[in-house]
């Protein structure tokens, strides 16, 4: 039994304890809890068999903010997750994947770890907030977003997110400490440090952001994992139209091993607004030293939170390109298409949300992916994914 | 009154009015809409608001608090649905961000995103922080006198000026001439088509005035469609700072 077992069982049980409680909320109270309940049904269509892989996960998240002090906040923000289906049965080591066992503060356990079902509560935030004037000081386990940029962005060097993983949508955090400085309406200064056992993994970084021109821009500086980081972003608009970016240059500051590499991120992303809520979005993504194979992509599929800005996708040259519209106020469609011209790979996006009451949507999206890169069969993956959200 | 030049205003002004009376009719009517419009926003405000999207076989809440520094300046934050609670927007001149808490990020908004309607309402992003002032982007006049909910009222008509970045082609304002109450405006396309009708409502005392507490937005070829606005609380000239709006506040404000 991990040291922090009994800590997630009583974490767990208040966690229940509070969703229960929610409506009991009063108006002076000097706390707020918030979440969801979710259930997502995945069909994955393995090419080449006949059968269809079919996963379950329920889901709940509960916010839990705690205004201790007029300065100070505490944030504990817990998911637990139920996991049932064909694939947790598949893969022996699922439980494994789920649980989170890189980080500095480990607050992830697998409270029941059966054949095919598995029990994860994760508090993936935690930590206290102390705000002062024009000062912030973050501590604890929270995350720490540097990116300007709609779908890439190469300045998160922190907490990377993958655009796949889209039913995670707080992103994974980090451990560490963020103090931040805030000069007039737009411009701070922050220093942030990840908490690490290694320094291999140590990531210390400077970040300026200031606003010209009706431009927020931003230059980053300092150390993440391997590597030395330069970095900027902008984020501003050509005639009505969104233009962002972010480039991040990294170099190994130790001999060039076999699994780093010294590379240049840059990702640009222009979007537009119709007034028939049709939204376009573009992005491109240059990564000039990734050398990655499609196989062991699409196996770490599975868990992204492993990976680092750099290695979020195995491909020199990604284009991707977003659109949406509103058919009601309840019911709107997207459909997103990334491809990799270097490779002849493309990952297609469809998506329907639908509003069916005040606080419960549903989506349906398919996830479908195609590499010819590796053999003559190519790699395919196709998904299907139903998710119901409760929001309280 | 000692000083010269005031007695020349005082006396003199008056009577070069009444040589270019013509002018005095726009000049009324633009009074008229100022006063209107001074009365439901003030220099600064914070309003704390529902609003209602009925359709003919459903309907969404939204619930937002909201503060305002005359046209530049304004911050609107989320309190319902759950979903989007703690969701923050803040516009400063041209600019306007969306801050994402459960991520920890502000997202710079394209300015096209402005005429787009607002989380599905019948109102627009520019209705909401007030892109385009019924004041300045319009040549006000005048057309006739009439009663509306047992108000007498001046009917106003409303052609957007040349240089005006506004999406009406024409609006008639409905003003009670005892308070300069807004109680109706009808919006016309530039093709002279009715587009949307706007009833103000529920006329109460918040803060230091009277004024019309519940605003439907209603769609002229849409049977069932409407929007409706309720205030639940009104402050006015409220003292705040420049340094309100700005990035850190639309992260700590709740």
């Amino acid at each position: 039994m991990s040291p922090n077992r009994p800590f997630a069982v009583v974490l767990f049980i208040v966690s229940i304890l509070f969703t229960s409680h929610v409506s009991a909320q009063d108006e002076e109270k000097n706390w707020e809890l918030n979440g969801y309940l979710k259930t997502l049904q995945t069909f994955n269509f393995i090419s080449g068999f006949d059968s269809v892989l079919f996963d379950n996960l329920v889901h709940n998240r509960l916010n839990f903010k705690w205004y201790v002090h007029p300065n100070l906040t505490i944030y504990a923000e817990a998911r637990n997750r139920l996991f049932y289906g064909d694939l947790v049965r598949a893969i022996p080591n699922y439980g494994d994947i789920i649980e989170d066992q890189g980080s500095f503060l480990n607050l992830s356990l697998n409270i029941i770890e059966g054949r095919s079902m598995i029990l994860n509560t994760t508090l993936d935030r935690f930590y206290f907030e102390w705000i002062k004037d024009d000062w912030e000081v973050r501590l604890g386990k929270q995350r720490i977003n540097w990116g300007v940029n709609l779908a890439w962005n190469p300045n998160d060097i922190f907490n990377a997110y993958s655009f796949f993983d889209f039913d995670y949508e707080e992103r994974p955090g980090t451990d560490g400490i963020r103090i931040k400085k805030y000069y007039g309406f737009a411009s701070s200064l922050e220093l942030a440090s990840n908490f690490v056992t290694d320094l291999d993994d140590w990531s210390i970084a400077g970040l300026w952001k200031w606003n010209k021109w009706n431009y927020d821009m931003q230059l980053l500086a300092g150390k993440a994992r391997e590597d030395l980081v330069l970095g900027l972003g902008w984020a501003g608009n050509i005639k009505g139209a969104g233009f962002k970016g972010e480039a991040t240059w990294f170099k190994p500051y130790s001999d060039v091993e076999e699994n780093n590499f010294e590379s240049l991120l840059l990702s640009m992303s222009w979007d537009y607004s119709f007034k028939n809520t049709l939204y376009i979005h573009g992005s491109f993504l240059v990564n000039t030293g990734i050398k990655g194979d499609t196989e062991s992509f699409l196996l770490s599929n599975l868990n992204f939170e492993q990976l680092g800005v750099k290695e979020l996708l195995p491909y020199q040259y990604s284009i991707f390109l977003q659109s949406s519209f509103s058919f009601s106020p309840l019911v709107s469609g997207s459909l997103s298409a990334m491809t990799f011209p270097g490779d002849r790979a493309i990952f297609i996006n469809p998506a329907l949300t639908i509003s069916l009451e005040d606080n419960l949507d549903f989506d349906a999206i398919g996830q479908i992916f195609h590499s010819e890169e590796n053999d003559e069969m190519g790699a395919t993956a196709r998904l299907l994914y139903f998710r119901l959200k409760w929001s309280f | 009154m000692k000083n010269p030049i005031a007695k020349i205003f005082k006396y003199l002004l008056p009577s070069l009015a009444f040589l270019i009376c013509s002018k005095v009719q726009a000049q009324d009517a633009y009074e008229i809409i100022k006063k209107a419009d001074d009365k439901m926003q003030g220099v600064s405000s914070k309003v704390e608001m529902s609003m209602t999207i009925v359709r003919p076989d459903w309907s969404r809440e939204v619930k937002i608090k909201s503060w305002a520094k005359g046209q530049k300046l304004s911050l609107i934050l989320i309190e319902a649905p759950a979903r989007d609670k703690g969701t923050a927007f803040l516009k400063r001149h041209k600019e306007i961000w969306n801050w994402q808490p459960k991520i920890d990020r502000v997202i710079k908004l394209p300015p096209s995103m402005m005429m787009q309607s607002w989380m599905g309402s019948d109102f627009t992003n520019d209705d909401l922080v007030k892109e385009s002032s019924i004041v300045n982007d319009y040549y006000q006049k005048v057309v006739a006198d009439t009663t509306i909910q047992g108000y007498e009222c001046y009917k106003i008509e409303m052609l957007p000026k040349e240089d005006a970045a506004v999406v009406w082609g024409k609006i008639y304002a409905y003003i009670s001439k005892a308070d300069y109450l807004q109680l109706l405006f009808k919006y016309y396309d530039e093709e002279g088509y009715l587009i949307n009708t706007m009833k103000l409502s529920d006329i109460k005392k918040m803060d230091d005035r009277v004024l019309p507490t519940r605003l439907e937005m209603i769609p002229a070829d849409e049977e069932g469609h409407k929007t409706v606005v309720q205030y639940n609380q009104m402050k006015f000239n409220i003292n705040i700072d420049d340094n309100f709006f700005s990035m850190q506040n639309m992260k700590r404000i709740r």
